[in-house]
């Protein structure tokens, strides 16, 4: 019977006793609460953590305020200090391309809010699931050690309510 | 009101002796530092059949699956019959693994849809990589994890499929 190797199976042959750290990484979790206002102009970037360029998301969580009808990409921005403002986008959709977050009133937890469909823990998708920041954000190879990034959500489309955006991303940290 | 421990905390109850390790509370439940495997990337492709294996990632039988994550491009369609489970260790070049139980984690997978699904919460504590054998297999043993066709994949072109899972690794 024919089989198809997966990337980390074709790793671990060529390496059969030395296990990459991308397959078994240990899973880190942040978290972060945004006062969203109403009616914030398309285009406003919500930072939400600094993270390592080596980062690897695996997925998201929401809590969100009723009653919007507003969309975001999550994406990467050159870290900086965010009073001054002298951030540099690097790709502003690299983990999320078009997040819409329909409205749905969410009472305690985090719950994703995901196609309009209530989940916990939505996976990344396919472009950023599991690859390294940089990566995703499509550079050719990999920053200095000990780059970070800033994770930020940036408005695109309809119209925001006010109330607190829950963020809460999983990933692991590997090379 | 009356409590219910956990096999856990009953594990830990009957040995007072025992301090709460990380070890000791992964006897009887899930505890204990997440760990992430994921397959990288592979093709589904039309050609594919029943009976495909999909071999995604190898690891020690002490190993407690907690989740699946399961991602794709829009517009993967007609991959709904999938099964999750695994085999034994091998050389996938040679093609010599023995199927242990290609169902134990999941079966009827659609990997056209974007999923996260609890095995812990779906299996229960059953869900031990030697939860399948009376004994659990000798120390060092791994297994590999592996999705296997029980549907014909018919996606429109090769499609990109790519499975995480986070796990515990107990004694």
């Amino acid at each position: 019977m024919a089989k198809t190797l997966s990337d980390a199976m074709a790793n671990l042959l060529a390496s059969p006793r030395v296990l990459s750290e991308q397959i078994h990484g240990v899973v880190y979790w942040s978290q972060a609460t945004v006062a969203l206002t109403a009616g914030l102009a398309d285009g406003h970037i919500l930072p939400l953590f600094r993270l390592p360029a080596q980062t690897r998301s695996l997925a998201l969580f929401l809590s969100y305020p009723g009653g919007g009808n507003d969309g975001y990409d999550m994406g990467l921005y050159h870290s900086g200090d965010w009073l001054q403002a002298d951030q540099q986008v690097l790709s502003a959709a690299a983990i999320i391309d078009e997040l819409a977050l329909l409205g749905t009133t969410i009472s305690g937890g985090l719950v994703g809010a995901w196609s309009g469909s209530d989940q916990p823990g939505v996976p990344a998708g396919i472009a950023s699931f599991g690859v390294p920041f940089w990566q995703a954000a499509g550079l050719p190879s990999a920053p200095r050690a000990g780059t970070t990034y800033d994770v930020c959500m940036t408005k695109t489309t309809g119209t925001s309510v006010a109330g607190s955006l829950v963020v809460g991303l999983q990933y692991v940290v590997g090379a | 009101m009356a409590n219910t421990p956990s096999p856990a905390i009953q594990r830990i109850l009957e040995s007072p002796g025992n301090k709460l390790t990380q070890s000791g509370l992964a006897r009887g439940g899930l505890a204990g530092v997440v760990y992430f495997a994921w397959s990288g990337r592979f093709n589904v492709v039309p050609t594919d059949a029943i009976g495909r294996i999909y071999p995604l990632f190898r690891l020690p039988s002490s190993a407690m699956a907690v989740e699946i994550l399961l991602t794709n491009p829009s517009g993967a369609v007609n991959m709904t019959g999938f099964d999750l489970g695994l085999y034994r260790a091998g050389d996938w070049s040679l093609e010599d693994q023995a199927e242990v139980d290609s169902n134990c984690f999941l079966s009827g997978i659609d990997l056209g849809t974007v999923q996260r699904r609890s095995l812990a919460m779906e299996h229960g504590s059953g869900n031990v990589f030697s939860g399948f054998a009376a004994v659990a297999p000798r120390p060092g043993t791994e297994f590999d994890v592996c999705l296997t066709a029980t549907a014909d994949p018919a996606p429109i072109g090769n499609v990109v499929v790519a499975v995480g899972m986070l796990y515990v690794v107990g004694i």
